[in-house]
């Protein structure tokens, strides 16, 4: 799209909008969040710069094929569900230990939230496979 | 948790208004919806559904907020951002589709 204001803006609103998506996937759980909508909204992100800028910018700044997000999310999911396993109970049954990270003590990290990051890069490589399939009919 | 309470009362004449304003345009933005609806399915041209779901997706942010304010909670003031950030580029998408179906023809 040949807007400079569209362009610029895309320009900003794509590290906002990463930013917020991680957000949102590190809250859930507990708050309205978690993997799914924050996968969404970082892919919807790549997908506004894609429109703005146009596609082979959009996929140079993702680094990496959206196919390869989608099988690094499945393993990760299915990887935290494997720390049950060792200590005899069931699979993906919930994990959690308290870790201090940045100098808060006492935080919370247990397997949802690894299956969580899981899921919110199957969502962002499924949502951009099929969001840059289509845009690639039309260059 | 009640928004109006430390300045109105708990039980102010003030915010029995309010909130049967707030249900008169919970009604309304909902029968707004119904009307998009319609335009979107019947809708003539591709412009009217473009124009159409990109008046929905404002009415469901304007809905939720009225609704998060009628529930008196803070929870769903999150999805009113999803929706607006998800109705602008999806907007766009639309509007870039339409053009380039234009440049087609």
């Amino acid at each position: 799209m040949n807007s400079v204001i569209f362009q610029v803006a895309a320009r900003v609103l794509l590290p906002v909008m990463l930013l917020l998506s991680v957000v949102f996937l590190l809250r859930g759980h507990n708050e309205p969040g978690g993997g799914f909508i924050g996968g969404l909204v970082a892919a919807s992100g790549y997908i506004l710069y894609a429109l703005a800028v146009n596609l082979p910018e959009s996929r140079r700044l993702l680094h990496v094929h959206p196919r390869t997000l989608i099988s690094t999310g499945l393993l990760i999911a299915i990887l935290s569900g494997v720390p049950a396993l060792l200590v005899d109970q069931p699979f993906m049954k919930g994990k959690w230990i308290e870790v201090t990270i940045a100098g808060f003590e006492g935080v919370k990290f247990g397997t949802p939230f690894v299956f969580d990051v899981g899921v919110y890069l199957v969502v962002l490589g499924v949502t951009l496979l099929m969001a840059f399939t289509l845009e690639e009919r039309y260059q | 948790m009640n928004l109006f309470a430390p300045t109105l009362g708990a039980d102010s004449v003030i915010e029995d208004a309010l909130f049967l304003l707030i249900d008169a345009g919970i009604i309304l933005i909902s029968l707004a919806t119904v009307m998009c609806l319609y335009r979107i399915i019947k809708g003539p041209t591709l412009v009217d559904r473009g124009l159409a779901s990109d008046t929905v997706a404002v009415q469901i942010a304007g809905l939720i907020l009225l609704l998060s304010i009628r529930f008196e909670t803070l929870v769903t003031f999150d999805a009113v951002l999803i929706v607006s950030i998800l109705g602008f580029v999806s907007t766009l998408a639309f509007a870039q589709f339409i053009g380039r179906r234009g440049a087609a023809q």
